[in-house]
């Protein structure tokens, strides 16, 4: 299993790919939290996986479909309404995506 | 007394006019609210909603038109179980103005029976966690031990049951939160089979693992619980077609030549010697009944912790993806100037420790590199241990284990140790990672006067065995009859 250490700026890096902004001090506590947690799934190492298929679901379902139609019509304004951030023309407006250089 | 009655009695109460839905829903929530100040079982009680739709009920039974033997018996739902017109806030800050616009399907599935609804119960924030701690709301209380936890992640909805502010409670199960709590406080609670419930509308954690299923006072009363809410939904297509049998009609017949399985694995150190002791009478108490105890192995029930702390992450860090404050959810402190800022402003102020601490897991398992060390080995172990129950289950009908290692902690205790409270979910893990079935049920109380539960686990979609091993169980016990005095 990878060896290698989580430090506070590994931390950081995997903070911003999940697009939350934390501080120095969350930082260091979660990394050695992620560490003492990572250390236990050593524990895996010791079973035999060779030849094993993966579980990724446990009832044996295969492709689920249905007829394409419409069930009921959702009120857009309802749905709107969840948001706190402006709506201009039934949409939800937010800051700029793209920023100028 | 109204409190003591079960919801069958309820029900029949009811049916027999001999009081009115709204006199429930009186008695029930003048427990919630009086009771949340020490408890904080609730984070919304819904006075307002129950009145309401008691009067509804009310009506229905003055002509005779009952919808059913749910109708006019008040229940409380989980936090995370999506409720038109009443907020819903995951114990989360992120959702702490969150009303949503429909029903979850077990929510408008039991509204449609008549549900009184009493409140949205208190949990774990996005359930994660074992103990209700870290919900952002507050730590719900012990309804026997005021200083200890109820269990998580779905303690307000079994703290409901026992505090008596609730006929029944629906709550959530995707590593042991249902089962875990119902032993903490002493209360009967079923963790289904993955896809028995359809989960459209409810908060989601980890995908190949969320269930939902239901809290009371007895296990016949679970079974009319779930007559009501199983059965597959086009909104969930995890929900397999497979036939609802008649839950309650098999809940009488004996247990005579039952084969019980016990693992050698659960019985191990760690293991509080009182909850053995209490657990091991429990089967001795089957046997009474019929049942023969068969020693059984699950060799890989060792690593069901260690794997579900990666699949769980992993999964839970995509769907925790979505809460952007963009459709839905908090708007940050301090001005932002794009839109990035703005993600990394809401997610850090709207998350709480714990569910960061899981994202940050999740996202670094699944990262390149480490892809293979540990989801890609997890996926397969987890193999291992649905194979561990099939074998087992060619030799036995049920398996019996303690629900936990230990009783109800002290709050604070494990909060800031997130290992220490992962184990408390070793023996409920493993069942969950086979997607089978998992009943606890009150099996006594250690020298403290703590509740210990009973875990019974059965094969997939064998809901029906499970219930009446329980019930059988019950009519020959009275532990499920006691309550705290509040």
């Amino acid at each position: 299993m990878a060896e290698q250490k989580i430090d506070a700026t590994k931390l950081k890096h995997i903070a911003q790919l999940s697009r939350i902004g934390i501080s120095d001090q969350e930082a260091e506590k979660y990394a050695g939290q992620m560490n003492s947690i990572l250390d236990y799934m050593k524990i895996l190492e010791e079973v035999n996986t060779e030849g094993v298929e993966m579980t990724l679901q446990v009832t044996n379902l295969k492709n689920i479909t249905r007829p394409d139609f419409v069930e009921t019509t959702v009120n857009p304004e309802v749905l709107l309404a969840t948001s706190t951030l402006p709506k201009i023309s039934g949409q939800i407006a937010v800051k700029a995506v793209i920023k100028e250089e | 007394m109204l409190e003591n009655l079960t919801l069958k009695e309820a029900s029949a109460g009811i049916r027999e006019k001999k009081f009115k839905p709204s006199e429930l829903a009186a008695a029930m929530m003048d427990r919630a609210e009086k009771q949340n100040a020490d408890l904080n079982v609730y984070i919304t009680t819904t006075r307002t909603e129950a009145e309401k739709l008691a009067k509804e009920a009310d009506a229905r039974q003055e002509k005779g038109e009952l919808l059913g033997l749910l109708d006019g018996v008040p229940g409380a739902l989980k936090d995370i179980i999506n409720t038109q017109g009443v907020l819903t806030t995951s114990a989360s800050k992120i959702l702490s103005n969150f009303v949503p616009p429909y029903n979850a399907t077990v929510a408008e599935k039991l509204f449609n029976a008549g549900l009184v609804l009493t409140g949205k119960t208190n949990t774990d924030e996005f359930a994660c966690g074992g103990s209700t701690e870290y919900s952002a709301y507050g730590p719900t209380r012990n309804p026997w031990d005021f200083s200890r936890v109820a269990g998580g992640s779905s303690g307000g909805s079994a703290a409901a049951v026992a505090a008596q502010s609730a006929y029944y409670s629906i709550g959530t199960d995707t590593g042991g939160s249902i089962r875990l709590p119902a032993a903490f406080c002493g209360v009967s609670g079923l963790k289904v089979t993955y896809g028995r419930v359809s989960r459209s509308g409810v908060t989601a954690m980890a995908s190949s693992l969320d269930t939902i299923g239901p809290f009371a006072k007895t296990v016949e009363d679970l079974a009319m619980i779930l007559q009501t809410i199983a059965g597959s939904d086009m909104k969930d297509s995890t929900t397999p077609r497979v036939a609802v049998p008649d839950y309650s009609s098999g809940l009488n017949s004996d247990l005579q030549g039952l084969k019980i399985g016990v693992p050698k694995e659960y019985f191990v150190e760690g293991l509080d010697p009182e909850v053995e002791k209490i657990v091991r009478a429990a089967m001795v108490d089957y046997e009474k009944l019929g049942a023969k105890l068969v020693p059984i192995s699950l060799p890989y029930t060792k690593y069901a912790v260690a794997i579900y702390y990666i699949i769980m992450p992993a999964e839970l860090s995509a769907n925790l993806a979505r809460y952007d404050g963009i459709r839905f959810g908090l708007k940050p402190e301090g001005e932002v100037t794009d839109i990035v800022e703005q993600y990394y402003k809401t997610r850090d102020q709207g998350f709480g420790q714990e569910v960061k601490r899981r994202i940050l897991t999740g996202n670094y398992v699944l990262s390149a590199g480490y892809f293979d060390a540990y989801y890609r080995k997890a996926m397969k172990v987890r193999t291992l241990i649905k194979a561990d129950f099939e074998n087992a289950f060619k030799e036995v009908d049920v398996i019996m284990t303690p629900v936990s290692p230990g009783v109800a902690f002290k709050v604070g205790e494990k909060s800031n140790d997130p290992l220490a409270m992962y184990l408390e979910d070793a023996f409920t893990i493993p069942a969950s990672m086979a997607g089978i079935p998992g009943l606890s049920v009150p099996c006594g109380f250690n020298s403290n006067g703590l509740p210990v539960g009973l875990q019974i686990l059965a094969p997939q979609f064998a809901e029906d065995l499970l219930l009446k091993v329980g019930h059988q169980y019950q009519m020959h016990t009275d532990w499920h009859k006691k309550f705290p005095a509040l």
